[in-house]
């Protein structure tokens, strides 16, 4: 399936869960999945859940960042950070995804859609290895 | 009586020549002619051979000459020769040791090179053992904090 298709049906859904109450739009989301069931793309939802949260989140100008760390963020950095994102991508808010990952060896990464801000340990390292070796 | 003895003189005389001294005569003359011919003959043959015996040193000295100077040219040609393949020797000898250095040279950068990357691989390694301990808290903080103001 293609990611055009995976985006139309995303919006579908959209259309058809926009304005809806909560209980209304249970039934509509049943509604939703027989209709993938019925066209065998049921596999395919999580896709198109992923890519409808994504276009709302668009649309509501909330920026998803996926922050990778070497320790759990401190309340003070995450605010920190939420901030700065907001600022730099003019968002209303920011939805931040985070991981810990210790192999960094200390720093953070950061992912914004397609751009990523790496301060980790572990990269500057591979950059100095990189530098010496040339 | 001497009339007589006259003509039986005359007699002989005519007889003499007419029967003995005649063919003598041209049997002298013969004779002489064939001495002659001999010896002109053996003239002849004489200067033939003194024209051939010249001639014979004469292509016996251009057959010398003709050897010298082939022997002359073919002595030249194989110096020459010689000269070529000495400096065709000393050409490839040459570009033999040019090699060698060459293939020298580059086996040491390479060496180097692999010696230089294993101690960076080997800094490094130590210096993430190393970090893995020493970055604390406080540390990591910090560098956090230095990533979101790299951000802005």
């Amino acid at each position: 399936m293609k990611p055009a298709e995976i985006k139309n049906l995303a919006h579908t859904y959209g259309d058809m869960t926009d304005g809806k109450t909560p209980s209304d739009a249970g039934s509509t989301i049943t509604d939703f999945a027989l209709y993938l069931k019925k066209k065998r793309l049921l596999g395919k939802g999580d896709a198109i859940i992923e890519t409808y949260r994504k276009i709302s989140n668009a649309e509501q100008g909330i920026v998803e960042a996926e922050v990778t760390s070497y320790s759990p963020l401190s309340d003070t950095a995450r605010a920190a950070l939420k901030e700065t994102l907001k600022q730099k991508y003019h968002a209303n808010a920011v939805d931040l995804i985070e991981k810990v990952d210790q192999r960094l060896l200390g720093g953070m990464k950061v992912r914004v859609a397609d751009e990523l801000f790496d301060g980790s340990v572990q990269t500057a390292l591979k950059k100095l290895e990189a530098s010496l070796m040339q | 009586m001497i009339l007589a003895q006259a003509i039986n003189f005359g007699i002989v005389i005519f007889v003499l020549y007419r029967f003995a001294l005649k063919p003598l005569k041209k049997l002298m003359d013969e004779r002489g002619a064939t001495i002659q011919g001999g010896l002109d003959n053996a003239k002849k043959q004489e200067e033939l051979l003194a024209n051939q015996e010249a001639e014979y040193k004469a292509t016996l000295e251009r057959a010398n000459n003709d050897a010298a100077a082939k022997m002359k040219e073919a002595k030249k040609d194989m110096e020459a020769y010689r000269t070529a393949a000495m400096e065709k020797a000393q050409d490839e000898v040459n570009a033999l040791i040019a090699a060698g250095k060459k293939q020298l040279e580059s086996d040491k950068a390479a060496m180097l090179s692999e010696v230089h990357n294993e101690i960076v691989s080997m800094v490094i390694s130590a210096t993430e053992k190393v970090l893995g301990t020493a970055v604390t808290s406080a540390v990591d903080a910090k560098l956090v904090e230095e990533n979101i103001r790299s951000i802005k």
